[in-house]
């Protein structure tokens, strides 16, 4: 089981090293899509990337509602505790 | 840069008073010609070019062909009404070119017309909104363009599309060039569509010498001087040479859309004027 801190870090790890993400911009409030400046290419991407990580399948449809860094960081907490 | 820079001709009178009601007239009389000739093709050429006999692929090519010969009259038209005047020296590469995604800046409201008229199998992506006009609905679908609807469905449409040996027009602008800009920050789709379809970049260069039809300008301002536009066109970016470097798709792409950018930007050099 992984704490909220661990999928936070993850998470982290993935916008720098994947998305050319400053790590100083990512904040648990930030918005993908304005403040880090995702498109929806590179929702499909991340999504891509947590299921290799974390193992689990995701539905799009739990990926639809999410907006911020937290929304993806409760989705992959939500999915881990199933 | 193979693409000859070429030079505009001398910026054109700014008409006043009198002479500018012809213009006026002429080039709302544009508009309203583009929107009868669709009305009027959608209810007679086009239905018959779509039940005429051949398979999917003859039908689209078809339809594309009758659609880039439309707009040529079409810009035929604003030259005789003096909106535009349209110079071109390398035409030849743009009618030989065949799966690859054409990518413009966007400094007017008919560069897609211009360039749907220098190229005879070229589709492009078109808003979802649109594909419930039921005007337009028809040519849409029977010109094989492509719906922008999801990222996962619009890069299998692509791919379907480049495939077949259409061309793809994008604007990576997204809309058109604010003024006071050379070009608006570069969306990366028109990369990660090259990157992923496996389809060269080819960059056209759309030069202005003046402010018209503008994002910033209501469309019946018609503008009082003639806009001169050159199109030029660039050296391919092989999706291969992206392809071989670090990371994934993801940076690849962001890779791309800088050089792009940085392209552009040499070769514009002058922003949108006020």
């Amino acid at each position: 089981m992984q704490s909220r801190e661990q999928i936070y870090d993850m998470l982290c790890g993935i916008l720098v090293d994947e998305f050319e993400i400053e790590r100083e911009d990512i904040t648990l409030e930030a918005s993908l899509y304005q403040d880090l400046d995702l498109d929806s290419i590179d929702a499909v991407d991340l999504v891509i990337k947590l299921q290799q990580m974390t193992g689990k399948k995701i539905q799009p449809e739990e990926f639809k509602a999410v907006r911020t860094v937290d929304d993806v960081v409760n989705a992959i907490d939500g999915l881990m505790k199933q | 840069m193979s693409s000859t820079k070429q030079t505009l001709p001398p910026p054109a009178p700014k008409l006043t008073g009198i002479a500018y009601i012809p213009r006026w007239i002429g080039g709302v009389g544009c508009y309203l010609m583009f929107g009868l000739g669709g009305l009027l093709s959608s209810l007679t050429v086009l239905p018959l070019l779509r039940f005429w006999p051949g398979t999917y692929t003859v039908k689209v090519a078809r339809v594309q062909r009758f659609v880039s010969w439309m707009f040529r009259g079409f810009v035929a038209m604003l030259t005789f009404a003096g909106v535009i005047k349209v110079s071109q020296a390398q035409i030849k590469r743009l009618n030989n070119v065949t799966g690859t995604i054409i990518v413009a800046n966007h400094p007017t409201l008919v560069d897609v017309v211009v360039l749907i008229s220098l190229m005879p199998n070229v589709g492009c992506v078109v808003k979802q909104t649109l594909w419930r006009n039921p005007f337009i609905r028809g040519v849409l679908s029977c010109a094989g363009y492509i719906p922008n609807r999801g990222a996962t469905l619009l890069l299998d449409d692509c791919a379907e599309v480049l495939s077949r040996g259409t061309n793809v027009i994008i604007f990576p602008e997204g809309t058109r060039t604010v003024a006071g800009s050379i070009i608006n920050p570069f969306a990366r789709g028109a990369a990660n569509i090259a990157l992923r379809t496996c389809s060269d970049i080819l960059p056209v260069i759309l030069r202005t010498d003046v402010a018209g039809l503008t994002k910033q300008q209501p469309w019946y301002e018609i503008p009082r001087q003639t806009i001169n536009m050159s199109v030029e066109v660039g050296d391919i970016f092989s999706y291969q040479a992206y392809q071989q470097l670090d990371g994934g798709d993801a940076k690849r792409a962001r890779q791309m859309t800088r050089e792009l950018e940085q392209f552009y930007k040499t070769q514009l050099v002058h922003p949108i004027p006020f």
